[in-house]
């Protein structure tokens, strides 16, 4: 019996394809391809990208000596589907038209599912998508808001929130699916998910304006001034949206830098400092409303993502939820490697693949 | 006397002086001026004697010195923006030390205004040369150095190193001088690489000399061809192959080879004749490489070992839609009814995969003995290579056994260990049943040998003791031909005979058994017990 799997990850960006190979846990190579921008201007929609971007993975593994009829699987970061539950999900003909037609919005992981079913295709292997974006699982109840019209949308970056959850069940000697913990993802956008056994049940939406501030982001924002602002004619309704999420966070505060790096953050005797504090605070406070939705019973508060290569910032989050639970830190984004351990639990038959329907 | 006729001479002389010459008095006013300053102010305003110099030229500075007492040379002057000249003044002081006017000497330097003048572009030129990785050298007409960097020097005297003749600057110089064209050569060793570039000096159509660059690109090169090597240590782990990874110097080889590029561009069923062990499947595999294909599956197919694909290819559906290779081997062991299958998937224009069939044994003698269908037979010679053994191309011995051993140090992590010259013969004239596998087999048992002995490969270490001498090699292994016994019989006791003699030769070694006859340990295992050879 062969229990060694060779699996090819893709996770794409806006031009770029970073992809890995993995034999089971071992990475054997891990590379980042850069298109060309040109080739893709003549292409009527993202998606259309994926003829493209095929070729040039499969060039580039060939070059480098790797035999392509090794692999046992492919796995794509997934797309804009519909809202679905968490987990690993075989690519099938259905998903695949949804893709193309970017039914339900554009996204450059949208290529995720199709380039591995190409690649699939051609290798007679099967392919997988793993937790993509779309990922909800959140309570009736989370959704609820207070204005009839509006409701809570589950949207975040599932992948990571699942694969550090199911990280720290296993190092806390559990199934994921019998855990309450609180993962607070602090990338570009800062969301924190309440898991209850297996499930994001509750999850602020940091792309949309809900939660803590981010590096660039704005956060939840009274609603009062919020609205006068769209409303002073000085912002268009494009403009008004472009402000919140780029030109807002620690970045709009600390007036002196273009970019914000986790290398430039401000340091104790920084005059900007202050606003360091007020993000670790707000972030602190989410995860601290996120333990009243477990009702006080968590295993782990879990820390991940690029944010989490700070160790200053992390200590001023340690010390205002360290009484909740253990905390455990998990920096970086992980993706390829995330991807290929979703697809490893189904080849090992741990979990069943879902069915995209 | 001379007092009269001095001034007199003097102005007479300044008038010839191409430089040009004012002469103010005491309160500003122009009271001489030669006819070169007329040439020169007149392009602008007219001189005129008795007026103020700062009526005719604003800007002068001729009044400053003669207030300051102190001359000055050389100073730039601009009676316009673009057009400048060189001035010295002086204040013309008395006896007595009073100051009674000033002069002003113009130089005509309208060329000399540009910074980018002959000497400064000397000075650039220079610094550009002597600071350059590349080395530059300059020629004249008759082959001499002119002109020479650091680096050329620096080049030159490596090429020396070598033993190389330095000629080789003379010569290409000689050939630019022959062609009034750019030359371009490379010299190349184990550790240098230097690219020499060459072009003419033509001015207005005359070979003036040459300017010679040398580019030193020995890093650029090696660091090339380790990437190359690296890679083709990753296709031999990844089992995957091009045509550049066969070694070999035959022109039986060659020939196949050249066949198998040209398959590769076409969508033919192929067929690959050879013995055991000279590399069908790698060949299989670097067709599937060099093709269109090679972006798509590479799929070997066994018809007793994956007994489950090759049904789906003869019977099932899978592949109705797989664009990739699929390679069959050992289409010998099919049964006639089989054999029916392939041959009309073969006619099958429809299919989408390229397939590629091998076989071990001549296909003849089941002709003979009724087997094998002829019609599949015809079928498969219509396009078909034959990988000659490693006793019909006994040249390409020794560079394998170089290939070899070199891939050897570098997984063992130890040095090369060379090979004496009576040991080389020796593998030369031997007889390879197993062939370029049996060959690997030998040195790698030799090299641990040697290794442990801390010396080169001596003929004593080769295990070349299987009948070594003459056609029939395979005499006294093989099991006799009894009636109502299967192929796979009698491959089986050929396989029980091959694992017990090498068992025996390596004193009961498995680990070392399993190696020289490329079984996994656990497969050889396997086959001992199933032999019952324990």
């Amino acid at each position: 019996m062969n229990n060694r799997f060779r699996i090819l990850s893709i996770n794409p960006r806006t031009i770029t394809t970073e992809i890995a190979i993995y034999e089971n846990e071992v990475p054997l190579l891990e590379c980042t391809i850069r298109h060309d921008v040109h080739d893709f201007n003549s292409l009527s929609s993202l998606s259309a990208q994926y003829t493209i971007r095929t070729e040039q993975i499969l060039a580039s593994l060939v070059d480098k000596g790797i035999n392509l009829s090794k692999l046992h699987a492919v796995c794509g970061r997934g797309g804009m589907l519909k809202p679905i539950d968490g987990g690993t999900y075989k690519i099938n003909a259905k998903m695949i038209e949804e893709l193309l037609q970017q039914f339900r919005g554009e996204h450059p992981s949208n290529l995720g599912g199709l380039i591995a079913n190409e690649i699939a295709k051609r290798l007679m292997i099967p392919s997988f998508i793993v937790d993509p974006v779309v990922v909800d699982e959140m309570d009736e109840l989370a959704k609820i808001t207070g204005y009839p019209g509006i409701t809570r949308k589950s949207v975040f970056h599932a992948l990571s929130h699942k694969a550090s959850g199911r990280r720290a069940a296993m190092e806390l000697g559990k199934k994921y699916e019998e855990v309450n913990l609180i993962v607070a993802h602090m990338g570009d956008g800062i969301t924190v998910g309440a898991h209850a056994n297996g499930k994001v049940i509750d999850v602020n939406n940091g792309l949309n304006g809900d939660g803590p501030f981010s590096l660039e982001r704005s956060g939840t924002l009274p609603h009062g001034e919020l609205v006068d602002m769209c409303y002073s004619g000085e912002f268009s309704y494009e403009e008004m949206k472009h402000e919140l999420l780029y030109h807002a966070g620690l970045k709009a505060y600390m007036k002196h830098s273009d970019s914000m790096q986790i290398d430039q953050l401000p340091d104790r005797e920084h005059p900007d400092y202050i606003y360091l504090e007020a993000l670790a605070y707000q972030i602190s406070k989410e995860i601290g409303s996120a333990s009243t939705v477990l009702f006080g019973k968590v295993d782990a508060i879990i820390l991940t993502g690029e944010l989490c290569f700070h160790n200053h910032f992390l200590q001023l989050i340690k010390e205002r939820v360290a009484w909740i639970a253990d905390i455990m830190v998990y920096p970086g984004e992980n993706e390829l490697q995330s991807l290929t351990k979703g697809c490893l639990r189904v080849l090992r038959n741990e979990e069943k693949a879902k069915e995209y329907c | 006397m001379i007092d009269q006729v001095l001034p007199i001479a003097s102005y007479h002389l300044f008038d010839e002086l191409k430089d040009g010459i004012i002469i103010i008095n005491k309160s500003g006013l122009i009271c001489y001026y030669n006819k070169r300053a007329e040439i020169i102010v007149n392009q602008h305003t007219p001189l005129q004697l008795n007026k103020h110099i700062q009526d005719i030229v604003p800007n002068s500075q001729l009044l400053r010195v003669m207030n300051s007492k102190t001359y000055e040379e050389g100073k730039l002057f601009a009676f316009k923006e673009d057009s400048f000249h060189r001035i010295s003044r002086y204040p013309l002081i008395d006896r007595k030390g009073t100051v009674i006017g000033a002069l002003a000497v113009l130089y005509d330097v309208n060329e000399e205004s540009n910074w980018a003048n002959v000497d400064n572009f000397r000075e650039v030129i220079n610094l550009m040369l002597q600071n350059n990785a590349q080395g530059y050298a300059v020629f004249d007409e008759q082959g001499r150095t002119v002109l020479q960097n650091s680096s050329h020097k620096s080049a030159v005297a490596h090429l020396h190193l070598e033993g190389m003749n330095v000629d080789m600057v003379k010569r290409c110089v000689e050939k630019v001088f022959k062609t009034r064209r750019q030359v371009e050569e490379t010299y190349e060793s184990n550790t240098l690489y230097f690219h020499f570039i060459n072009m003419p000096i033509l001015i207005d159509g005359k070979l003036q000399g040459c300017l010679q660059l040398i580019k030193e690109e020995s890093e650029t090169i090696r660091l090339k061809k380790e990437l190359q090597l690296s890679k083709g240590i990753i296709r031999v782990l990844e089992q995957t192959f091009h045509f550049e990874d066969f070694i070999y110097q035959s022109s039986m080889m060659n020939f196949a080879i050249e066949q198998a590029k040209i398959a590769a561009k076409s969508n033919r069923a192929l067929f690959i004749r050879g013995e055991e062990g000279t590399g069908k499947c790698m060949l299989a595999n670097a067709i599937h490489n060099g093709s269109a294909r090679q972006y798509f599956g590479f799929k070997r197919i066994h018809p007793k070992n994956n007994r489950e694909d090759w049904i789906d290819l003869i019977k099932g559906e899978k592949y109705l839609s797989y664009e990739g290779t699929i390679y069959l081997e050992e289409v010998n062991s099919l049964s006639l009814e089989e054999q029916v299958l392939l041959l009309k998937n073969m006619k099958d224009s429809t299919t989408p995969y390229e397939l590629i069939i091998s076989a071990t044994e001549k296909l003849e003698r089941f002709l003979i003995d009724g087997t094998f269908l002829e019609e599949l037979y015809v079928e498969l010679m219509k396009s078909n290579i034959y990988l000659p053994s490693l006793n019909e191309r006994k040249e390409d011995i020794i560079p394998l056994c170089t290939y070899f051993l070199e891939q050897f140090s570098r997984e063992g992590d130890s040095s090369f260990i060379p090979i004496e010259k009576d040991a080389l013969k020796a593998l030369e004239t031997y007889s390879y049943g197993g062939n370029v596998d049996e060959l690997k087999a030998i040195l790698q048992l030799a090299q641990v040998k040697a290794k442990v002995n801390d010396s080169h490969i001596k003929i004593e270490h080769l295990n070349l003791t299987i009948e070594s001498k003459g056609n029939h090699h395979n005499k006294g292994i093989i099991p006799e031909l009894e009636e109502n016994k299967t192929l796979s019989d009698l491959v089986e006791g050929y396989e029980k005979v091959i694992i017990e003699q090498t068992l025996r030769k390596l004193e009961g070694n498995k680990t070392l058994t399993a190696k020289s006859l490329g079984l996994s340990v656990r497969n050889l295992y396997y086959k001992l017990e199933k032999y019952n050879l324990n």
